[in-house]
């Protein structure tokens, strides 16, 4: 029995462009792991392939024991490995409560044929995740926006929204992207530590890809450094900080 | 609760204020929840409604009968369509092929001796059949694409009738026999138009309820951002072709209701007008609203006429007008008027629930 997420020897290549050059990561069940590195690293490329986006030549990915390189990607949201996206995937058009129940679209039931007799347990399903769905805009702080359509709101609290959508179907992995970009500096904490309950009263493990570094350092439990697509640290947070390589990456060719 | 009713009434006010400051096509461009009348309102509209629709064909003569089972055939026509297209976002302009297949499944049931309700399932179940094999291949392409494939597909329809004459008895048409069985002491224009009223009340809340909820969010995801959509774990693909054999089913029913209403169909019932007025029924009644079927079918059915009788002499160019300041000034259909003319009357009466 390995770890929840491993990902071996992943390889993903744009034409003559390799955005992921074998890098190899494990999450385990309920780890909160931060994914770091330099802006074209391959970290989004990283998050596309365990979802499925993105399918790469070579290397496996294996989440809970099971291949799925290869997988649909509304199989491998059904495995539960919910995510958010770093430009955002809202439905522009609906309500923030509107765009959270759809989170919960696989962990519900009621097909075609329940939903058009309107069997009890349809409606009875709906309340619930309704009642659910507010419970979690409330603990993100956007209890007063639930009816409000998501296109007239700011970044900083779409970002929040998505990680609602993400939350309601309970994954046992969250790929977050980004989630503290167009917050200010007090708001990125106050995330940090919602993030981490959030995830810990649902047993969910996360993959985090964050610029802020506060935020990275203080809710991970591993970091793993990437650096033109290839895998150059790893391990507790304060001791890949002071790693050398990881300085020059971050430091030393931009100067 | 005083707090709450503090709060939204200066919100109200703040909206009456931006208003002012707006054009009137800004302000018929802003969108706007559906309408929320309390529930004692509801249920007295709608009773009242289900009187004078129970009654009329009682009262009326048989051309008006005509024409308002006309407009519960478009009603369900537009309840499909703007499943797949409104809320689905798939176009489709070839929904008179469907129509037409449901109208030839009660024509050639009927002349094979089958009772109505039986030739009625029928008209259901071959489109959704056929919708169901169509789409397959056609929903791999996206927009003005599948567009095109749709569009093929009902200008195809009329010489698909011509070229199966063994079955449809191509050009010289077909008779179907829509009289009431023996036991049913109404009228022809009678007994189709309850049959109508029927399965427009059916098809009206099973639309409905898939428009909403868990199904409805899947549609619109679907329509608005497909990879998000399956990264909530949405089959794409599966939704969008069980959308487009659910829709196709619609218009055959409507199709079939339509053979019986006319009682003589050929090829050029089934042109690609047909599939037109289909899209401007949806478009005009408010694309992903389910009421707005019924007010597009209103809308395709009398206005024509009223064009018509404003300017004899370029029926079309009225028509083409009307259609224009439509899109010009009424970018959410008839619908969206409603919302915009009644919301605020409507939060106002007593008992209203909150938006």
């Amino acid at each position: 029995m390995g770890a929840l997420l491993e990902v071996h020897d992943v390889e993903l290549s744009f034409g003559g462009l390799r955005a992921l050059d074998g890098p190899s990561l494990t999450v385990g069940e309920g780890e909160v792991v931060g994914l770091i590195g330099p802006n074209g690293a391959g970290k989004t490329s990283l998050f596309n392939c365990i979802g499925g986006l993105y399918r790469p030549q070579h290397g496996s990915i294996r989440f809970a024991g099971r291949e799925i390189v290869g997988l649909p990607r509304h199989r491998i949201a059904a495995l539960g490995i919910g995510r958010t996206f770093q430009n955002l995937g809202l439905l522009a058009s609906r309500t923030v409560l509107d765009n959270v129940l759809a989170g919960a679209y696989h962990a519900t039931r009621g097909g075609w044929w329940a939903t058009a007799l309107a069997l009890p347990n349809v409606a009875r399903t709906e309340r619930a995740t309704r009642e659910r769905a507010l419970d979690l805009l409330a603990e993100l702080s956007l209890g007063d926006v639930a009816g409000v359509p998501v296109g007239t709101l700011p970044f900083g609290t779409l970002k929040r929204i998505e990680l609602a959508r993400a939350l309601i179907a309970n994954p046992r992995l969250l790929l977050v992207d980004e989630p503290a970009n167009g917050l200010v500096h007090g708001e990125v904490m106050e995330l940090g530590a919602t993030l981490r309950r959030l995830a810990a009263e649902r047993g969910a493990a996360i993959l985090l890809v964050e610029h802020h570094m506060g935020l990275v350092m203080s809710v991970s439990d591993r970091v793993a450094v990437l650096d033109f697509g290839r895998l150059i640290a790893e391990g507790d947070p304060r001791i890949v900080a002071r790693d050398p390589q990881v300085v020059a990456a971050y430091l030393g060719r931009a100067a | 609760m005083t707090a709450t009713t503090t709060r939204a009434s200066t919100a109200r006010s703040g909206r009456e204020r931006g208003r002012s400051r707006d054009s009137l096509a800004a302000w018929l461009r802003r969108p706007r929840p559906p309408l929320a009348p309390p529930r004692w309102l509801a249920v007295l509209a709608t009773a009242a409604g289900a009187i004078a629709l129970a009654v009329v064909p009682l009262v009326n003569p048989s051309y008006i009968n005509l024409t308002l089972t006309l407009v519960m055939i478009w009603t369900i026509v537009g309840l499909g369509l703007n499943l797949l297209v409104g809320f689905g976002g798939q176009v489709s302009l070839g929904h008179s092929a469907f129509f037409a297949i449901g109208a030839y499944a009660v024509a050639v049931g009927g002349a094979a001796g089958l009772p109505h309700p039986a030739t009625l399932a029928g008209a259901a179940v071959v489109p959704f059949v056929v919708g169901y094999l169509v789409g397959l291949p056609a929903l791999r392409l996206h927009g003005l694409q599948l567009g095109l494939v749709t569009l093929a597909m009902a200008m195809a329809t009329p010489a698909a009738i011509r070229a199966l004459e063994p079955l449809t008895q191509g050009s010289r048409g077909i008779a179907i026999d829509g009289s009431p069985p023996a036991w049913v002491p109404l009228a022809h224009d009678q007994w189709v138009y309850y049959l109508a009223l029927a399965l427009a009340t059916v098809a009206y809340v099973v639309t409905r309820r898939l428009a909403r909820g868990r199904l409805g969010r899947s549609f619109v995801a679907v329509r608005d951002a497909e990879v998000v959509a399956e990264t909530l774990g949405v089959d794409v693909w599966h939704t969008k072709t069980r959308l487009f054999a659910a829709s196709a089913a619609y218009a055959g029913v409507a199709g079939g209701l339509y053979a019986m209403l006319l009682e003589f169909i050929g090829p050029e019932n089934f042109s690609l007008t047909l599939s037109i007025s289909f899209v401007t029924l949806i478009v005009v009644g408010g694309l992903a609203t389910v009421p707005g079927a019924v007010l597009g079918a209103l809308f395709v059915q009398y206005v024509p006429t009223l064009t018509s009788s404003i300017s004899p002499a370029a029926t079309g160019a009225a028509y083409g007008v009307v259609l224009i300041l439509f899109a010009f000034f009424v970018p959410f259909g008839l619908v969206g008027l409603a919302r915009a003319a009644l919301g605020r009357i409507v939060a106002r009466l007593p008992g209203a629930r909150g938006t």
